[in-house]
């Protein structure tokens, strides 16, 4: 099983053999090790976007024959996992904004809006955004942070973020954006 | 916001300095860069998640020969690599001999290979009168083949040249990212060749970073043919 000999060689040494004489038994090796040392995590990944096995199957699929397509263009000057993960993220990502469009161009700073904020201030906070990046990153907690940062800049539904950050509380991401967002309106006023 | 984005390239190279690196030290107050982390710990660990490890690995077993099975049927073909046989793929076959063979016996190796010889045979000469009917109309939509060349260096930058489809009115280059995402286009060429200038790039390509490019031939707004994409280095 590939299982048995996917041991004693890195994901950078599986993806240089892979890229040297593609085609050859070595490089084809080594591919699948790769695809088998990653499928259950892509899986678990996709899964956690979609929850729904054949969906998730089905995106999986696609993450892993993106990676392999970029794979001859991969450097390993950093970290694999790391590289694959931003291609199967992005891909998820990809995937739930073409499922759940968001109607207004603007939508990217509505996680900021609350009752009380004007189309001014939504236009003023589009306009600082680096200050509101700092605030958010000095203020809010490591989980605030990033339910807003996937709502506010990534576009994730709500929905999806509570599936994304396994929230299971009744109010899921809504909670948890609502008290950033107040966080982060007080820190901005005290700011200014 | 998409036009800032980390590349995958920038994201793994960061995450492979030690923290207290000048470079990973500016990112380290970046949300952006923050929440990637986060995730992509959780990503490495498969942490979190309502799966159950035998459901995952169930799930694993059948992406791994999805994946096998797309790969070599040359769906990732751009990619110049070929996975090998699934193994599990192999295991699942019946032991023992086929039927035919418990019947007739073993065939001697000459005829299996003349047997294959004139399958192939028959096959092409198959294909090929199949292509010769097809009518040029129907033919060039369901058959166009275009070939993106190895881009050419000129005085300005570089040129890209394909060859022409029948049928095309009109040609589109499609300029891919690291994660193959779309970053540049550009559309409604009329001739098939199109040229990259040093300080006039299309918006979204930037002097020295690689992109994959595609050429696409369209008739209307439909794309008829699209070529195998190729690395591009622009200027």
């Amino acid at each position: 099983m590939l299982r048995e000999q996917d041991s004693g060689r890195s994901d950078d040494e599986l993806a240089a053999a892979s890229q040297r004489d593609p085609g050859s038994p070595a490089a084809q090796q080594a591919l699948s090790l790769l695809i088998s040392r990653w499928s259950e995590r892509t899986y678990r990944w996709a899964y956690r976007y979609l929850g729904e096995r054949e969906q998730s199957l089905d995106l999986a699929q696609d993450c892993l024959l993106q990676m392999i397509q970029a794979l001859p263009r991969y450097r390993a000057s950093g970290r694999f996992s790391a590289w694959l993960f931003m291609i199967v993220h992005n891909r998820c990502l990809d995937e739930l904004r073409r499922r759940r469009p968001l109607p207004e161009p603007e939508a990217g700073m509505d996680a900021f809006e609350t009752a009380e904020t004007g189309p001014e201030e939504i236009v003023d906070l589009a306009i600082e955004r680096e200050r509101v990046l700092a605030v958010m990153n000095a203020r809010l907690e490591p989980e605030e942070r990033l339910a807003l940062w996937l709502r506010a800049y990534e576009e994730t539904s709500v929905e999806d973020i509570t599936r994304l950050l396994n929230l299971d509380g009744a109010s899921g991401a809504r909670g948890l954006l609502q008290t950033a967002r107040r966080k982060l309106r007080a820190a901005l006023s005290e700011e200014s | 916001m998409n036009d800032d984005r980390l590349s995958a390239e920038d994201f793994a190279r960061l995450t492979s300095l030690p923290e207290d690196h000048p470079e990973r030290r500016r990112w380290a107050g970046s949300p952006e860069f923050e929440a990637r982390l986060r995730l992509w710990r959780e990503f490495e660990t498969s942490a979190g998640g309502s799966l159950s490890a035998e459901d995952a690995g169930l799930a694993a077993r059948e992406l791994e020969r999805r994946v096998e099975s797309e790969v070599r049927g040359g769906a990732a073909g751009r990619g110049g690599a070929v996975a090998a046989p699934s193994r599990d793929a192999a295991a699942a076959r019946p032991a023992g001999r086929s039927w035919l063979q418990r019947i007739f016996g073993a065939p001697p190796r000459a005829a299996v290979a003349f047997a294959t010889i004139l399958v192939v045979a028959v096959a092409t000469t198959w294909f090929l009168a199949r292509e010769r009917t097809v009518p040029a109309e129907r033919g060039t939509v369901e058959h166009a083949a275009i070939e993106l060349m190895a881009p050419r260096p000129t005085a300005n930058g570089i040129e890209l040249d394909w060859t022409r489809v029948a049928g095309a009115d009109g040609y589109r280059v499609v300029f891919y990212g690291a994660e193959l995402t779309e970053v540049a286009r550009i559309d409604r060429v009329s001739t098939t060749h199109v040229e990259l200038r040093s300080g006039a790039l299309p918006q979204g390509l930037v002097a020295h970073r690689d992109v994959m490019a595609e050429v696409q031939a369209l008739h209307g707004e439909d794309v008829i043919a699209t070529s195998k994409s190729r690395m591009v280095s622009p200027f």
